[in-house]
């Protein structure tokens, strides 16, 4: 990126406009301080997280499947001639597929791996000797572990887990006023999620159980105001590193 | 993650690695188990999982989708996909409501896994079809065996959870679940 600048300068100079040269580095300089700014603070972000890998595994087969079922249906609904070049039916049964594939994928590592590293929670079932299905939800919380949850990671995780139900909703919407089939497959998805969700939830009431009156006395207002302390820190962080 | 913690009753620090070794193993035990219904001694249902049958129950309309006129494809493979789980689900209600000690994951995940010798009858009518050999006396046997075959399996498994009065209402609906995806299997 920084190598641009030069580069038009010299390509600018060699026109002779040399007045329109510096004011074409001066705007160009200008929005590159906005994307030199924009890219810091991300970069600070990812450094804030303390597992990158695992948020990137946390959003990617979400993310990969809703890209799926909405290209195909772009494709299907704006292409001309769409049905000609492949058969609606295999459109369908690869969208589906595919769809499934990743959400159950997806749902496998929300509930065993990215729940665990990024929020310190999991839940599962087993059976005990009478052979009762016996629900379990585990929290480092919950086993009075005080271990630390990195701020930005959870509120990542609650907030992707959230939006993802919702989106297959709105697709699911859209599908049903059309009367298409494929709408049967936001079901699933929204299935899939909700259940995961409905998990988590479950987990983090147990661990709230554990320390009942702290939460009550502070209440959502100090999730809010500990989300708005973190980002009014990362900026004055920033314009520290600027000075 | 800090070893201090390492001692804790539970699989919150367990290796990523390891998660997944132990969900092929688990497949693959289930697997076989299904497919060799003998030697009954462990409750290998303790672990349920819903890898297999997601896997089985798409090649399943993945071949029926194959078998279809044209045109009618998607429908046959969201019709195989969902008699499968909305059959899986309908017979575990069924069973509990009936006062079997099952679970309903545990029931969904047999049932899921209790398909496998169909999808290979499945497998060998199709690929009878393309050889040419489309005999519908062959098909009959094979189908036929096949949900013998996945019957059996899944009613051994049905057969301890419930009081002896009622198994034989347990049992129907289980039976007619296979009848009904032999059938698909059959006509299609």
């Amino acid at each position: 990126m920084e190598l641009d600048a030069p580069v038009e300068v010299a390509a600018a100079a060699t026109t002779g406009t040399t007045a329109a040269a510096t004011e074409a580095v001066a705007v160009t300089g200008s929005a590159m301080d906005g994307v030199k700014k924009v890219f810091k603070f991300l970069l600070a972000l990812v450094r804030k997280t303390e597992h990158p890998f695992v948020i990137v595994f946390h959003i990617i087969f979400k993310l990969i499947a809703l890209l799926v079922y909405v290209l195909v249906d772009i494709f299907e609904t704006f292409v001309p001639f769409s049905s000609k070049l492949v058969s609606e039916s295999n459109t369908f049964i690869f969208t589906f597929i595919a769809v499934v594939i990743f959400c159950a994928t997806d749902f496998w590592v929300v509930k065993n791996v990215s729940g665990r590293i990024l929020v310190g929670m999991r839940w599962w079932s087993t059976l005990d000797a009478k052979g009762n299905q016996i629900w379990r939800f585990e929290s480092f919380r919950a086993y009075g572990v005080d271990k630390s949850m990195n701020v930005f990671e959870v509120a990542l995780f609650w907030s992707v887990m959230l939006v993802t139900p919702m989106a297959w909703a709105v697709l699911f919407v859209l599908s049903l006023i059309r009367l298409k089939l494929i709408c049967v497959l936001c079901l699933v998805a929204i299935v899939l999620g909700v259940a995961n969700l409905i998990g988590y939830v479950r987990c983090q009431k147990d661990a709230r159980g554990v320390v009942t009156s702290f939460v009550k006395r502070t209440g959502r207002a100090a999730g809010a105001q500990a989300a708005r302390k973190y980002i009014e820190h990362q900026f004055r962080e920033l314009n520290e590193d600027e000075v | 993650m800090s070893e201090s913690t390492s001692s804790l009753p539970s699989t919150l620090e367990e290796p990523v690695w390891k998660t997944i070794l132990t969900e092929l193993q688990q497949i693959g035990v289930k697997l076989f188990f299904v497919l060799v219904p003998i030697n009954r001694k462990v409750n290998i249902l303790a672990k349920w999982d819903l890898w297999g049958p997601l896997v089985l129950c798409m090649t399943f309309a993945m071949f029926l989708s194959f078998n279809a006129p044209s045109g009618q494809g998607d429908i046959m493979f969201a019709t195989g996909f969902f008699i499968v789980w909305i059959g899986a689900v309908v017979v575990t209600v069924n069973a509990i409501i009936l006062g079997s000690n099952i679970s309903i994951f545990q029931s969904v995940c047999l049932l899921g896994y209790c398909i496998a010798p169909l999808v290979l009858a499945e497998a060998i009518n199709t690929l009878l079809g393309l050889v040419g050999l489309d005999i519908i006396f062959i098909k009959l046997v094979v189908t036929f065996i096949s949900f013998v075959w996945s019957t059996f399996a899944a009613l051994s498994f049905f057969f301890k959870t419930v009081e002896m009065k009622k198994v034989a209402l347990v049992l129907y609906p289980v039976i007619l679940f296979f009848l009904a995806i032999a059938w698909l299997i059959l006509v299609c």
